[in-house]
């Protein structure tokens, strides 16, 4: 028998360079906040979500040492690991563990620790997404595939980088009323002239910054007092790269999953009033809202609304997305869907609709979506 | 002349990093006056890219020879590289190059050492091996990414290239090696040390009693044994540290100019030790017509020399066309500033 | 830590020269090489060696290198055009970044991809820089 899945309580804490506090310490003061906003929850499942604490903490089965940190006890516990789409891997391994039946109480704390390093330490780490045989090795970072794309996106659709920037401005507009974003200020249309290139076009201000953070979920098979339903779930995968796929436009991965959520749902992708994308490089938020079937292929730029960060009528990255919040690696997912959570109790405007996450690791190289709505 | 000729060069290859350092650069560094530089003869020199040393300039110009002598990697029995700028102390560059050319386990294969001549012994080991039926074909490089001690008189010219030629059987040959000579002694004109970066050397030491001495008694000896005259080559190629050393030899020897000039390459990509006097081969191969006769004598520190005689044949009209020339790749160049050539050579010690 | 042997002595041939797959049922020619073919699916899928030319259609050139590659800075990132029909990402080297312009004609050349301190190991591997000699670049028959 398959049960319903629910998110019953989350939390979320700043993303910022934690100097001052480890991985224990940031997923500690994630489950603190979660727990005094909810109140005590009693867990049989705990799952770590993380990308890299081999390299940047020295720390082999993380979830482990997480959960003695806790002190929780008489719990099934995992890390899930899918690069920088671990966070969303992490939510559909709860979610399995609950409609299963398998688990009745998970708890996902999402927890990464980047700044531990000087930046070209964390460029290297992150240049492990890929396939290291083939990209990593020879120094091909995630940062100037993605160049590459959005060199081919402008060559193709016409657009100018001017045009592509929008982007990043609306997000660091969003992200200025979200309490845990990293990068809570304004930029001006032209602030990427002071901005310096990272992999030409694109410049400081079209990649995520680097932060640590830690975000929690208390996902069961209760609906409780008020709580949002887990109503899809989808995923899918593709090449590592980018370029040996027929169109390296098109994420057909992101698509599989977002249709496979759908289907799940039982909705159409119209009855999605917010999503949150996965927008690690300014090029990947427009291919993503074209690859999910929110806009016509080369038409999201000139789309996308800056008055209310929305597609037709689908609000996107409220929160200031990738970009703006930041991307805290493997714990990125769980900070998505802890805002769209958020959001469905308490915006009014959202309480009849669907929310959506979008994740993936690389350029589509696998994807997860969820799809839930607030039941109480 | 020897009865029978042995071996032939079936194909040669050059290789000349993009890079170029002005010697004038060199002296407004260092505060040398142009003078300096002009008795010299040199006026710029290659220099290795980042990711470029011996192993890699080597594969480029083996991979040309190999285009040129039109064989099968599996034929070649023997890997040589001359060189005195080896990435690995201990590891042979010759199996990394061999590997990545695709030539067979089925092999020897070695780094040979004797200052810029190393690559030049490794041709009459050749002749030998070839000869005695033991390989049917051998893969001699001469490679360097010269060094010098930043601000000594070596710096002007120690400069990064390198040539390679395939060595086998001579109906398939484009050049007979007709005869050759070497003459040895113990002479300590240049040296480095084991785990020191740059070489030392005798100044005017390095000039009569090595130099000159040496490629003289090569030559001489070759001539007496072989029954050949001067005037029996077109093309004659000497080691070259410099421009001016291998005019001066010459005219010891009484060769006239115009026999040498051809075979100079030193003033326009620097002295790129091994492969020297062999990128001279190289270029003269370039252009030398059917049945030029060659006299090419490389010195080597240390010291020594080999002289050698090469007919060319009929055949190396057809082979030309099937690689880039030396002028092809003198011609190619991209300038430097100082600071960027002591960055990519690795002259600038880091964390 | 420091680079490991096995991990290169194994790599070798997928260093030193361009490995890619090709699709004996669609036809299609793909890198890296992979057991099946990434278009139809199919098993019967070739492993073969590309000559090494090819054309450069789209760069980037990246100034945030990761850690150990600082002394490459700033590196060409292209995506090159193989004349058997496939497209990989690769090192641009040997190029003016003024002189780069979409369809110039590439070759594959042995490189250092990295070095492991100064005890270490270096690892080979195949980058791209413009053909040498105008007449070099047209042909198929060299590699
Ligand atoms: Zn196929």
């Amino acid at each position: 028998m398959i049960r319903n899945v629910f998110i019953n309580a989350g939390s979320a804490v700043e993303i910022d360079r934690h100097f001052d506090k480890g991985f224990k310490a940031l997923a500690l003061e994630a489950f603190r906040r979660l727990e005094s906003s909810y109140g005590s929850v009693e867990p049989d499942t705990l799952v770590i979500s993380s990308m890299a604490p081999e390299s940047m903490s020295e720390q082999i089965g993380i979830a482990g040492v997480i959960a003695d940190h806790l002190a929780l006890r008489r719990l099934k516990v995992f890390r899930v690991e899918m690069g920088e789409a671990s966070g969303l891997a992490a939510i559909l391994t709860a979610y399995s563990l609950v409609s299963s039946g398998l688990s009745k109480g998970v708890l996902v704390i999402g927890v990464e620790k980047v700044s531990e390093y000087p930046v070209s330490l964390i460029a290297k780490v992150y240049s492990m997404i890929g396939d290291s045989d083939y990209t990593g090795l020879y120094g091909i970072s995630p940062a100037s595939e993605a160049a590459i794309l959005a060199k081919i996106y402008m060559d193709r659709y016409g657009y100018s980088y001017e045009d592509l920037f929008k982007w990043p401005v609306l997000m660091h507009k969003n992200a200025v009323k979200n309490p845990h974003a990293q990068l809570r200020f304004m930029l001006k249309s032209d602030s990427y002239k002071d901005s310096p290139i990272i992999s030409e076009p694109l410049r400081l201000l079209d990649a995520y910054p680097f932060g640590d953070g830690a975000s929690a979920l208390y996902i069961s098979s209760m609906p409780g007092d008020t709580a949002v339903e887990i109503s899809g779930v989808g995923s899918s995968n593709d090449s590592c790269d980018a370029i040996s796929r027929e169109d390296p436009l098109f994420f057909r991965s992101v698509r599989e999953s977002f249709d496979d959520a759908l289907r799940m749902a039982g909705i159409g992708r119209d009855r999605v009033k917010y999503i949150e994308i996965h927008d690690s490089y300014t090029p990947y938020a427009y291919i993503v809202l074209e690859s999910l079937g929110l806009v016509e292929r080369g038409d999201a730029p000139r789309k996308i609304s800056m008055e209310s960060s929305s597609i037709d009528t689908t609000y996107v990255n409220i929160s200031g997305g990738l970009k703006a919040r930041g991307h805290p690696w493997g714990a990125t997912g769980i900070y998505q869907t802890y805002e769209v959570f958020r959001s469905l109790l308490g915006e009014a405007e959202l309480s009849d609709s669907y929310g959506a996450v979008q994740s993936m690791n690389g350029p589509g190289s696998q994807s997860y979506s969820v799809i839930m709505r607030r039941v109480r | 002349m020897s009865a029978k000729p042995q071996a032939g060069i079936m194909g040669w290859g050059a290789y000349i990093p993009l890079y170029r350092l002005r010697a004038s650069e060199i002296a407004r560094i260092w505060g040398y006056d142009d003078s300096v530089v002009k008795s010299l003869w040199i006026e710029e020199k290659a220099v290795g890219g980042v990711d470029e040393d011996t192993i890699t300039i080597g594969w480029e110009a083996s991979r040309y020879a190999l285009m040129r002598a039109k064989i099968d990697p599996g034929e070649v029995g023997a890997v040589f590289v001359g060189t005195e700028s080896k990435p690995y102390a201990v590891k042979p560059s010759a199996t990394i190059i061999a590997e990545a050319l695709g030539i067979p386990p089925q092999k020897l294969a070695s780094d040979l050492e004797f200052a810029c001549r190393a690559a030049s012994e490794a041709m009459r080991i050749s002749v030998g091996l070839i000869a005695s039926g033991m390989i049917k074909a051998s893969l001699v490089i001469g490679a360097d990414t010269a060094q010098a001690s930043p601000g000594d008189v070596l710096e002007f010219t120690a400069s990064s290239g390198g040539a390679a030629f395939v060595i086998g059987d001579p109906s398939n040959s484009v050049a007979i090696i007709e005869d050759s000579y070497s003459y040895i002694t113990d002479t300590p004109d240049f040296w480095r040390r084991e785990g020191f970066p740059y070489p030392e050397h005798g100044e005017a030491f390095t000039g009569e009693p090595a130099y000159f001495s040496h490629i003289m008694n090569a030559v001489k000896g070759l001539l007496d044994k072989s029954g050949l005259r001067i005037s029996d080559f077109d093309y004659v190629i000497f080691h070259q540290p410099n421009g001016k050393f291998p005019l001066q030899v010459g005219s010891k020897l009484g060769v006239p100019r115009e026999k040498i000039l051809p075979g100079i390459v030193t003033p326009y990509v620097g002295n790129t030790y091994n492969g020297s006097a062999l990128l001279g081969l190289a270029r003269v191969l370039d252009m030398a017509k059917p049945g030029s006769r060659i006299l090419l004598a490389p010195f080597g520190s240390g010291a020594g020399s080999d002289a050698f005689s090469i007919l060319v044949l009929d055949r190396i009209e057809e082979r030309r066309a099937l690689a880039p020339t030396v002028d092809e790749m003198i011609k190619r160049k991209s300038y430097i500033p100082y600071g960027e050539y002591v960055k990519v050579r690795r002259k600038i010690v880091k964390a | 830590m420091k680079d490991s042997a096995p991990r290169i002595w194994r790599m070798r041939n997928n260093l030193y020269r361009i490995r890619y797959s090709k699709c004996k049922a669609c036809g299609a020619s793909f890198y890296p090489a992979r057991a099946s073919c990434i278009r139809c699916s199919s098993r019967d899928v070739e492993v073969r060696v590309s000559l090494g030319l090819g054309t450069l259609v789209e760069y980037t050139v990246l100034y945030q290198v990761p850690a150990r590659m600082q002394d490459n800075a700033p590196m060409v990132i292209g995506v090159v055009r193989l004349d058997e029909g496939f497209e990989l990402y690769g090192v641009i080297v040997d190029a003016d970044i003024k002189d780069l312009r979409k369809g110039m004609r590439v070759e594959a050349v042995l490189r250092r991809l990295r070095v492991d301190g100064s005890s270490g190991l270096i690892t080979y591997g195949i980058k791209f820089r413009p053909v040498i000699g105008a007449a070099h670049g047209e042909g198929s028959g060299r590699g």
